[in-house]
């Protein structure tokens, strides 16, 4: 199985997650967890683990944090090689909503190698600007 | 050149240091001295990412003892950071390493541990550390426990009677 594990400080990330169950349905495959205002590192690496609690060894893991060099990525990252799942993972930083759609549509047709370029790409074209047009004519039939 | 800025922080490098600290003292680099973290390739490899703009080494004791005079000596502005603040004693104190004149230690978040006494938000010490931080402070040094710069909950002498110190 591949799994899509989204990391953050705060709330973001389960946040996140909860807009995927909204938008995609509920899925087995996608787990979140984050660091919380106050809480030590120890606690979240904790929470990680019964997190990730239901991937085996010869799974694969799609990580999306939120931001480089923050400590829930650095731990997920370490917690990973721990359990020998580092190996096969890929992570990803500044996630965004796109993205994470993108990576919970792809990642199962995908190689995992293919997949970074898929998902940052989408993750990139989600950002615009909105224009409302807001003018009464309508373009030619 | 050299040192502008001294921390003691439980997860040595991460947000708070990378984005708002750099913000308030100049940054070109951080030196990092945690045996642990500097033998772990991962903890190691993640670290020295964290900031892709600035220069990181992530140290053991050992090997910063052996650094120190060419930190000192470099044109680039660094960040140095213990995750243990007997780490920092030995460095301040015992190996008499001068931070470039500067006499202020930033102390971050410190786990909630079994025999922690809570100082502040994510503050909480043991009793060793509480002795390193009075060393620290003996030697010259006011030790600041701030997460970030506003959140400052006072400097040592503040707390130092919640312990037992020699």
């Amino acid at each position: 199985m591949r799994y899509l594990l989204l990391i953050s400080h705060g709330t973001f990330a389960p946040g996140l997650h909860s807009v995927l169950d909204m938008l995609l349905g509920k899925r087995d495959d996608i787990l979140s967890c984050s660091m919380v205002d106050g809480m030590g590192a120890d606690a979240f690496t904790e929470n990680l683990r019964v997190t990730i609690e239901p991937i085996r060894s010869g799974d694969e893991v799609v990580v999306m944090a939120d931001i480089i060099g923050g400590s829930p990525l650095t731990n997920t990252l370490n917690t990973l090689d721990e359990l020998g799942l580092l190996a096969k993972s890929t992570a990803f930083v500044g996630m965004n909503l796109p993205m994470a759609i993108s990576a919970v549509m792809e990642k199962d047709g995908t190689s995992l190698a293919e997949l970074g370029r898929v998902i940052l790409g989408e993750g990139k074209d989600g950002m615009r600007e909105v224009e409302l047009n807001l003018g009464d004519e309508d373009e030619d039939v | 050149m050299a040192i502008t800025f001294v921390r003691i922080d439980d997860r040595i490098i991460h947000g708070q240091t990378v984005t708002r600290w750099a913000m308030e003292y100049p940054c070109d680099g951080i030196v990092a001295v945690n045996d642990n973290a500097a033998t772990n390739s991962v903890l190691k490899a993640a670290f020295k990412g964290a900031a892709p703009d600035k220069k990181i080494f992530i140290w053991t004791m050992e090997h910063f003892k052996e650094k120190a005079q060419s930190v000192l000596d470099s044109k680039s502005r660094y960040f140095l950071i213990t995750k243990s603040p007997m780490d920092m004693r030995e460095i301040l104190v015992g190996l008499g390493f001068d931070p470039s004149g500067v006499r202020r230690v930033i102390v971050g978040p410190c786990n909630d541990r079994p025999g922690t006494v809570k100082l502040g938000f994510n503050q909480s010490i043991t009793a060793e550390e509480a002795q390193a931080f009075e060393d620290i402070t003996r030697a010259g040094y006011a030790v600041e426990f701030a997460l970030v710069k506003e959140n400052s909950i006072g400097e040592w002498p503040k707390f130092r009677d919640k312990f037992d110190l020699s």
